[in-house]
């Protein structure tokens, strides 16, 4: 297993190598003291685990994970903040408090590894290059934060400069373009019904004639979607298939 | 804003027209009990409806008027000895005052024939003049000891409210100040070092434990006193210091100029320590590249100046938990205590002025 250490502070960096190299199945450790040299390091090659300290001078972990095309495996550690609380609500794999406890963190590991597994099983099945189904993002709005498989998306709406993502019962405003965000996805998935709407085809539940030659989509969670004409036409050419 | 102060209008208007309704029932009571008795061996005139009717009316605006004079004089703060003689010679006055408007009603009417009294003419000797005046202070008086009664009571209970309101206060900010005097976060981060000093360098972690041990048995115990010297303080913000230096390595600099006359100065504890976090906090924790705190502290004019400075830029939500204890901690050192905290050149100070020689207040 490939790791990457953020965290600011030299000694807890080093105490976390240390603490590591007393685990099995680690590959490569490699560290990063700043959000800015994580990204690079990160840039170079993919971890598979990134062990995160949350708080950093030129930005939060969480900023970090936002700046991901994709979120790997992640584990928090912090000395003790309230982010901690909410890194576990945002569905990370785990959080770690400093000191760390070795046994604590073999546990974690175990948790990652399994991760691993069943994600290696899935990307088997797809090549693309882009984000697939099983693929995590991390979504951030304001205090909350989650990570989100994209299969677990619903609904992807356009507001002003910003989006509204749907998932799991939950919504959140993101800050990028409907336009930036299609260009990541696999269109194989996600489906743009008219100018401010991308829907996950596999959350359709019902496709009703609509005005102007139109569809009217309802979703799984009961959100309904207006497709224009030309869009329908491109609809109906996918669901052929 | 407006439909709380409309409603706090209601609310008054509510109570002086509920007061009102006592007032009027009171003296009708009464007037309607005097003509009954004096009913009972005079036969009932005109006369005497009017003037105990007069009477009623004079005693009601009387009242309405000591209630006032009560209020602008604080009777209900004074003690026995001040109270009895303002309220006896308020009464006198209301009881006179009562009794000429009754003199100048029943005059002209009884001199217009409109009204009968007993006596064919109102009885107006001296002994009979005390005698009503008498009667008229006796009435007031039973009114104004009522009154001193109810009103107490009500101020009684609305004193005990506001002191367990202020013990609720003082309780959530005796928490506060423990929440920054052992701020988690440094605590456990100091320990994570400590445990990665221990392979790379003893003699360091055996001095990073006696440093944290000092930091905080002074957050313990000496911080439950009223005063420290400053010389306490920077001992203790020379130990924090030495721990966060580990922290941060090079990325903090720290720069201590303290004049040797001031260290004798005196100050509530955890106040400088407070300044010196939250420079950390926000002038090193947020910045890559190494910065300097700088802490100053002398004597002026019979003041300890401290000045702390930071790299960085003041945002409008800086107001945490310590700045507010802060404040508070001040409050009860003396009303001539200053703080300030401003932003000049992209660098930050927060700057504390505290008057010696004074007796510590609470």
């Amino acid at each position: 297993m490939n790791v990457l250490i953020v965290d600011d502070a030299r000694l807890a960096r080093q105490e976390l190598k240390t603490l590591l190299g007393a685990q099995t199945g680690i590959s490569s450790v490699r560290e990063a003291d700043s959000m800015h040299s994580a990204l690079e390091t990160v840039g170079e090659s993919m971890p598979d685990l990134l062990l995160l300290d949350i708080q950093m001078p030129d930005g939060s972990g969480f900023d970090l994970l936002e700046q991901l095309e994709q979120a790997p495996a992640v584990v928090f550690t912090t000395a003790y903040d309230q982010f901690a609380v909410q890194a576990f609500e945002a569905n990370a794999l785990d959080y770690l408090v400093k000191p760390i406890d070795p046994d604590r963190l073999s546990m974690s590991l175990e948790r990652v590894r399994q991760r691993l597994v069943t994600d290696q099983a899935s990307h088997a099945e797809s090549s693309s290059a882009r984000v697939c189904a099983q693929d995590k993002v991390f979504i951030r709005d304001g205090d909350r934060c989650w990570f989100v498989t994209l299969h677990e998306i619903s609904l992807i709406k356009a507001a002003g400069n910003y989006v509204q993502v749907s998932f799991r019962d939950q919504r959140a405003i993101l800050n990028r373009s409907l336009a930036a965000l299609e260009a990541r996805l696999d269109p194989a998935l996600f489906y743009r019904a008219n100018r401010s709407c991308l829907v996950n085809l596999q959350w359709i539940q019902n496709i009703e004639a609509w005005i102007n030659e139109g569809f009217r989509l309802t979703l799984q969670d009961g959100q309904t979607v207006d497709v224009s004409r030309r869009q329908a036409r491109l609809l109906r050419a996918r669901l052929e298939l | 804003m407006v439909s709380e102060r409309d409603s706090e209008l209601s609310s008054e208007m509510s109570k002086f027209l509920m007061r009102q309704l006592i007032q009027a029932f009171f003296w009708g009571a009464w007037v309607g009990l005097f003509l009954m008795a004096s009913s009972q061996t005079y036969p009932l005139t005109s006369g005497a409806v009017l003037i105990s009717t007069t009477v009623g009316v004079g005693c009601w605006v009387a009242t309405e008027l000591l209630r006032m004079v009560a209020f602008r004089w604080r009777w209900l703060e004074l003690p026995a000895w001040k109270l009895l003689p303002q309220v006896g010679i308020s009464l006198a006055m209301s009881a006179w005052g009562v009794q000429l408007l009754v003199f100048l009603v029943l005059m002209p009417v009884w001199w217009l024939g409109w009204v009968t009294l007993a006596g064919n003419k109102p009885d107006y000797r001296p002994g009979m003049i005390l005698l009503y005046w008498f009667n008229t202070l006796f009435m007031l008086g039973v009114w104004t000891a009522i009154w001193l009664f109810v009103a107490s009571r009500k101020r009684a209970r609305r004193l005990e409210r506001q002191r367990l309101e202020d013990e609720v206060k003082r309780r959530v900010l005796e928490l506060d100040s423990l929440r920054s005097r052992l701020n988690p976060h440094f605590v456990f981060n100091a320990l994570n070092n400590v445990r990665a000093l221990i392979n790379e360098d003893t003699e360091r972690a055996r001095e990073l434990v006696t440093r944290l041990s000092n930091t905080l048995r002074y957050a313990l115990y000496y911080s439950q006193q009223g005063k420290v010297t400053l010389e306490q303080e920077v001992a203790v913000v020379d130990d924090y210091l030495a721990i966060e230096q580990v922290h941060y390595e090079s990325r903090l600099c720290a720069v201590r100029d303290v004049a040797p006359e001031a260290l004798s100065a005196e100050l509530p504890p955890m106040l400088l320590q407070l300044l010196v976090e939250n420079a950390i906090k926000h002038g090193i924790a947020q910045n890559p590249n190494p910065s300097e705190v700088h802490l100053r502290a002398w004597l002026a004019d019979a003041n300890l100046c401290i000045a702390v400075s930071n790299p960085g830029q003041l945002r409008k939500s800086h107001n945490g938990v310590g700045l507010s204890y802060l404040q508070a901690r001040l409050k009860t050192w003396s009303d001539a205590a200053r703080f300030s905290l401003d932003e000049h050149d992209g660098l930050i100070t927060a700057r504390l002025s505290l008057p010696q020689e004074q007796e510590e207040r609470g």
